[in-house]
């Protein structure tokens, strides 16, 4: 039942060097993601879990999932806030459910 | 393995990269580098300077790539804040009935370059039919909470004579387009024509309307040849970035510069893009501009754009421009005697902008 994330059609963003700069519908500021940012932004290009994309993150910079995954759930948050994202229910298959993003990897 | 021939890096190269084949560039001393990014952020390159450092073919030293970082992400920032303004104008006017098309870097960032980080730009330049010239300035100043950047030279002007009404909304500007240049080549554009077959194009989940992609082809030639002295490379390129888009039909680019008298333009325009940048030289269009041989009249009204009097000289010519001589004596009035708050605002002499252009030309 987790829901799903994913970037809102009405979003627009910019990919920089090492960083995306994203702005939101809901006004506000441009928010700039660095770090590990672009990797969740690249994710979230389709629906998405938290546990599937913490996953993801984990095993691409070799980490642990607990250790990504409340750092991705605050930038969730934090890019939902901005308008950037939106979340949808799970449809009842958990984490089965998540479809692969297309990350450009 | 041999290394690819490694080239000089200036804000020309830079204009070049990848708009032939692989470039790479030579590393760059600091103090060389720092000429270079101010350089590049003038002539609206930035992005595609993010572009070589990122793929590489520009080699730079941590302290090169945090700078490179932070300019080119402010840029883009701002490009986002100019998209979004785009967004909630195109919103109000299609609430109060009036038709409009993106023009310049907006459309041309997404509907010509691979990438649109590629391609920064500072404004929103809009066209708004001349019979809604004058209510979409007072509309949009008003519900987007700006100002109008200058008063009105005179009563009627703008939707007469003018190109465009700029509205400043806090950092942002929003330039309203009747026309595409002043003087006389944007008096000589048919503005019915402008409006045909516009290409479509998504931003943040709308879809929006350019000029046809011979019309983006020769506003782009008015940039580059009637825009900026000295001119800058954004648009040069964007004349490569549209020739290499293949959506450009080179029958109707001669015919509407036919129509709008701005052959001589386009063909400088496009000589000085090819050649310069080393692209495209062979594209039917750049063999066209290379045979083109421009009257004394047309290079007499080409030079009226040049030069610290430009400003002057080319409004001084849109006199001929204007088939009745009620149009021409309206035209040098409003020159000669803009209203009083349009002096106010510009610290004119008596005189107007004629006495103004004097003092500069001497």
């Amino acid at each position: 039942m987790a829901p799903t994330w994913q970037r809102r059609n009405d979003v627009l963003w910019r990919r920089s060097l090492d960083s995306v700069i994203v702005f939101g519908a809901d006004g506000g500021e441009p928010l700039t993601l660095a770090g590990t940012g672009p990797a969740v932004w690249a994710l979230l290009e389709g629906p998405i879990t938290l546990a599937a994309l913490s996953e993801q993150l984990a095993e691409r910079f070799n980490t642990s999932i607990e250790t990504v995954k409340d750092d991705v759930s605050s930038l969730l948050r934090h890019l939902e806030e901005a308008g950037a994202i939106d979340s949808h229910p799970g449809e009842g298959c958990g984490e089965l459910i998540t479809a692969q993003p297309q990350t450009g990897r | 393995m041999i290394d690819p021939p490694r080239s000089a890096v200036n804000a020309l190269s830079i204009a070049a990269f990848f708009a032939d084949g692989h470039s790479q560039f030579g590393a760059v001393a600091d103090r060389e580098f720092d000429e270079l990014l101010g350089d590049c952020e003038h002539h609206r390159l930035l992005g595609l300077v993010g572009e070589a450092v990122r793929t590489g073919a520009l080699p730079v030293t941590a302290r090169q790539r945090d700078q490179v970082e932070e300019r080119v992400s402010a840029w883009l920032a701002h490009a986002l804040r100019v998209e979004r303004s785009v967004l909630a104008t195109v919103a109000i006017l299609d609430s109060i009935g009036i038709e409009h098309r993106i023009l310049k870097g907006v459309a041309l960032a997404h509907l010509v370059y691979p990438d649109p980080s590629r391609r920064v730009f500072g404004d929103a330049d809009i066209l708004i039919r001349s019979q809604d010239f004058a209510r979409a300035a007072l509309v949009l100043a008003e519900r987007l909470g700006g100002t109008r950047a200058w008063p009105e030279l005179r009563a009627g002007f703008d939707t007469r004579f003018g190109r465009e009404i700029t509205i400043r909304i806090g950092r942002l500007e929003l330039d309203l387009h009747r026309t595409l240049v002043d003087g006389p080549f944007g008096l000589w554009i048919a503005l019915d024509e402008l409006w045909g077959d516009p290409q479509p194009f998504e931003l943040g989940g709308r879809r929006l309307f350019a000029l046809s992609p011979e019309a983006q082809l020769i506003h782009a030639c008015y940039a580059a040849a009637l825009g900026d002295w000295p001119p800058r490379w954004a648009p040069r390129r964007d004349i490569v970035e549209l020739l290499r888009a293949g959506t450009v039909d080179s029958l109707r680019v001669v015919a509407l510069a036919t129509s709008w008298r701005g052959r001589a333009v386009v063909a400088y325009a496009l000589n000085e893009a090819t050649t310069a940048l080393g692209t495209a030289v062979d594209h039917e269009l750049a063999v066209w501009a290379r045979a083109y041989r421009a009257s004394p009249f047309e290079r007499t009204v080409l030079r009226s754009y040049r030069g610290k009097a430009r400003g002057y000289t080319s409004q001084a010519l849109s006199v001929l421009a204007m088939p009745g001589l009620r149009d021409r004596a309206a035209y040098v009035r409003a020159i000669i005697a803009p209203d009083a708050a349009y002096r106010e605002a510009r610290d004119l002499p008596a005189g107007g902008l004629a006495r103004r252009a004097w003092q500069r030309w001497r």
